[in-house]
């Protein structure tokens, strides 16, 4: 039963089946299956989804960046700014928890509702005109022949239910795992990363010299957890650890895009946040002496985390 | 021939290839026989060593300050250098104007008897001293097998090689009338060593100096006719001009210390690096860790991380990949004991730092797991009882079952990457458990028996945290019998007791019983300390089995 829907996701996935992968995660009601994932690759890009045709879920999450838009916060369709810079949809499927600071999201599906529904900031603005978007759907001659085969069992396979479910099934086909990173570590190619980035890695994963896998551990470099980050005096909210897979292309960083380069990400920790007095900070952000050589190799080793071939994989692209 | 037989013999040849190998431990006196320095079993003999910080009466005195430093003449030293480098030999620099002192000998005989007992061979170097100087100091070393003597003529004089030469034949002169037999090792004070002529003395070792910064002395036909040592070369990182004709990249500047090694490998070059001393071949006389190259360096400037080659040399004398993993017995040597402790540096990648307590020690933590596949061929898992998250270290028991000689260790995790490293198993592996690093206030506990029959009990040491331990007094009352039991890993397949040989302060103990304790990989030594032990102070203890030699730690008596 595991093994048919284990097979099933990567059926799904644009990744084969690396035998170091995690156990990908899908709902119970909510199982993957190709045409599944296809349908939600032409709502991922579909702009009529917005509310002045401008925008789909791509233009915050764009392929060639990692799933993200290289804006400190994103804006939507309305041009109002959100608070939050766009998280990476990379690996979401082995994510238990979504957002940057909401521990209570834990569903893939009612987290791709937000940016259509959500009016404080308008994101997509699709609330309110729910029924003329599903109709839409149903006139379309695309999609008139991926919803029944997405949802065979529906009477009526057109509910923004199934639109949810179709998007956090794309969006799981996501999956980044062909970094030179992963050639060397999980390949045994000692080559296919530089000396440089094999420093790094020394740096990345010691203490105390950095200590980085303290929260960016495991296959997608990061424990899913909330933390402090000491970005200002009075902050006492915690956000989640984003992970690392394809960070040399997620500019710029931090929740809030307040970091601008990886040199500049490095600095912070190596000071201990930019407020390291903060009370609330984790208290892993300690600081860690850092040498010239150190920073350069950790930024070589972060950038032997890009996955080149997802940026420019066909079956993640705009199929319209 | 039957598959099998071939996958073994592949198996072994593999790792035969990457095997590292106990550095041969000094068994002088020596002699030269053509281009060979021969042991006292006429074997040849290579120095792979490094200088120790200039002798004072003071230094020698130098051994726990604080329980924090060990001092850069101190047992805990000499031991890390024969371990944890793989060393034998180290060059001793002595002040000649300093020998006029009272004790002045006397002391420096303490540091050479520490030193060769750590398996170290010592290469007494003056610059400048006179044929006085030598003359009084290889008589009072001519009776040590494992010592040699390099008397340093002034090197910068304007009277040309030929004065020097004379210089260093009346140098030698001076060692032989004192009735010191043994090898003379000669600076040869000219760039072509090739062309310098041989000193009258056939038992010479010709000293070279090559430098990272200009051009390679050549040396290639005097190493041909006579033994050849290569001492004092470093990659000068704190000397602004020496060091910025060095590249920047670290692995460029590596690359250059291994075609070193390897140029004195391939030559039967013997040598010595560097010096023992933070900034050079150690960060700190604490840990006493190997510097690195990979934190790079500002030329001219040493400070924090201590950048040097010492990982790179290290590294080369152990066999293993600079930046791999590493394995090392409880007492930090190259040979593992099975159904001993081992410890596995580099990159674990646990889930999570994660401990089992013993007994019972299981064969996964932290998502990890250790297999060790023996000479034979045959893979068998290890009991665990720390995996280090991200870079750090992994202790395990090499299965009691292993076949003995080169062997390999694999960390597998959970998803499915591997990493391993050589290692080399032997029958026994002697070392003593301290609170950290191999090094320090010994574990154990003091049995005092009075003649009644009473016994009181008592540690030997307290920690209180990491690397905060310090030694307790073994009490030694009047009238009764004090044993120490010590807590050891690497000795239960010994043979005998009297095979096993400990020496508190320098004097053999006697050894009353060993074996396995109460935990796997955990053995038990119990010593009888002697009377005359009594209200000594703080001082080392070590331990010699099967030709190896275990850490040196402390005990207060």
């Amino acid at each position: 039963m595991r093994f048919a829907f284990v097979s099933s996701f990567l059926a799904a996935s644009a990744v084969l089946a690396q035998s170091y992968l995690p156990k990908p995660g899908a709902p119970a009601d909510n199982p993957m299956s190709g045409d599944k994932a296809l349908l939600g690759r032409y709502l991922f890009y579909d702009r009529r989804m917005s509310v002045n045709g401008t925008q789909s879920c791509a233009s915050c999450h764009r392929q060639e960046l990692a799933f993200t838009d290289g804006r400190a916060v994103s804006v939507g369709a309305t041009g109002q700014a959100h608070p939050r810079s766009a998280m990476s949809l990379v690996n979401v499927a082995f994510s238990t928890v979504f957002t940057w600071s909401d521990p209570s999201m834990r569903s893939l599906e009612r987290q791709a509702l937000v940016p259509m529904m959500s009016e404080h900031p308008v994101e997509l603005g699709l609330a309110g005109r729910e029924q003329g978007f599903l109709e839409l759907l149903r006139c379309d001659r695309v999609y008139g022949g991926l919803f029944p085969k997405a949802f065979p069992r529906d009477r009526d396979p057109y509910t923004l239910d199934n639109v949810a479910k179709a998007l956090a099934s794309f969006e799981r086909t996501i999956v980044s795992a062909r970094s030179p990173y992963d050639r060397f570590h999980f390949g045994g190619v000692t080559d296919a990363i530089s000396e440089s980035a094999r420093r790094g890695e020394v740096v990345f994963f010691t203490d105390p010299s950095a200590g980085c896998f303290r929260c960016h551990n495991g296959f997608n470099f990061s424990d899913g957890l909330y933390h402090n980050t000491a970005l200002s005096p009075s902050q006492t909210q915690k956000f989640k650890t984003p992970t690392l897979r394809n960070v040399a292309l997620t500019a710029p960083y931090m929740h809030d895009g307040s970091v601008v380069t990886l040199a500049d990400v490095i600095d912070h920790y190596a000071a201990g946040g930019r407020a390291p007095k903060n009370p609330h900070k984790d208290q892993r952000l300690t600081g860690f002496p850092l040498t010239v050589q150190n920073k350069k190799d950790l930024i070589a080793f972060l950038e032997s985390l890009t996955d080149r071939e997802l940026l420019t994989d066909p079956r993640f692209s705009d199929p319209w | 021939m039957k598959p099998w037989v071939t996958a073994t013999l592949l198996l072994t040849s593999n790792l035969l290839a990457s095997q590292q190998q106990l550095t041969p431990a000094p068994a002088g006196p020596f002699h030269i026989a053509g281009n060979a320095i021969l042991d006292s079993h006429d074997r040849p003999f290579l120095m792979r060593g490094t200088q120790l910080l200039e002798f004072r009466p003071e230094t020698a005195a130098y051994d726990s300050r604080g329980g924090l430093d060990y001092g850069p003449h101190s047992a805990t030293s000499l031991s890390a250098i024969r371990l944890r480098f793989n060393m034998n030999t180290v060059r001793l620099p002595l002040n000649a104007a300093e020998s006029a002192r009272p004790g002045y000998f006397s002391a420096l005989a303490k540091v050479v008897k520490r030193a060769n007992d750590a398996d170290l061979l010592v290469v007494l170097a003056a610059r400048g001293g006179t044929t006085e100087f030598w003359a009084k100091c290889a008589a009072y070393f001519r009776s040590y097998a494992n010592v040699m003597f390099d008397p340093v003529a002034d090197e910068h004089s304007s009277e040309g090689w030929g004065a020097w030469r004379e210089r260093m034949n009346d140098l030698v002169r001076a060692v032989r009338a004192a009735g010191a037999a043994q090898p003379v090792v000669a600076m040869l004070w000219t760039d072509n060593a090739d062309s310098a002529p041989l000193l009258n003395d056939a038992n010479v070792i010709y000293e070279i100096a090559p430098r990272f910064d200009g051009p390679r002395p050549e040396f290639g036909r005097l190493a041909a006719i006579a033994p050849v040592t290569a001492t004092g070369w470093d990659l000068e990182l704190s000397n602004a001009a020496a060091c910025s004709k060095l590249p920047s990249d670290p692995a460029e500047v590596a690359g250059m210390v291994r075609a070193f090694l390897e140029d004195f490998d391939m030559r039967r070059v013997s040598w010595t690096v560097s010096t023992y001393e933070p900034g050079k071949l150690i960060k700190d006389f604490s840990l006493q860790d190997a510097t690195s190259l990979e934190d790079g360096w500002t030329c001219g400037e040493v400070k924090y991380p201590q950048p040097g080659l010492g990982r790179v040399v290290e590294a080369w004398l152990r066999g293993t990949e600079e930046r791999g993993l590493f394995v090392v017995s409880a007492a930090g040597g190259i040979d593992v004991a099975r159904d001993g402790f081992a410890i596995a540096y580099g990159p674990v990648m646990a889930e999570r730092d994660a401990e089992a307590k013993a007994p019972r020690l299981p064969f996964r933590l932290g998502g990890v797991s250790v297999q060790v596949t023996d000479s034979k061929g045959a893979s068998r898992p290890a009991r665990l009882l720390w995996a280090s998250a991200g870079w750090g270290q992994i202790n395990f028991v090499v299965p009691g079952e292993s076949a003995l000689g080169p062997a390999r260790m694999t960390i597998v995790r959970e998803d499915g990457s591997r990493t391993s490293a050589p290692m080399t198993i032997a029958e026994t592996a002697p070392g003593m458990w301290t609170g950290v690093s191999c090094r320090g206030p010994a574990e154990g506990e003091a049995i005092q028996t009075f003649a009644n029959g009473r016994t009181v009990r008592a540690p030997i040491s307290a920690c209180g945290g990491y690397g905060n331990c310090r030694t307790l007094q073994v009490p030694m009352a009047e009238g009764s019998v004090t044993r120490v039991v010590l807590h050891a890993s690497g000795f239960r397949y010994a043979r005998s007791a009297s095979r096993i040989e400990v020496t508190v302060a320098g004097r053999r103990v006697r050894v009353l019983s060993y074996g396995p304790s109460d935990a796997p990989g955990k053995d038990q030594v119990t010593i009888e300390l002697p009377a005359g032990l009594r209200d000594i102070g703080e001082t080392d203890l070590m331990c010699h089995l099967d030709g190896r030699v275990s850490n040196a730690v402390r005990i207060r008596i």
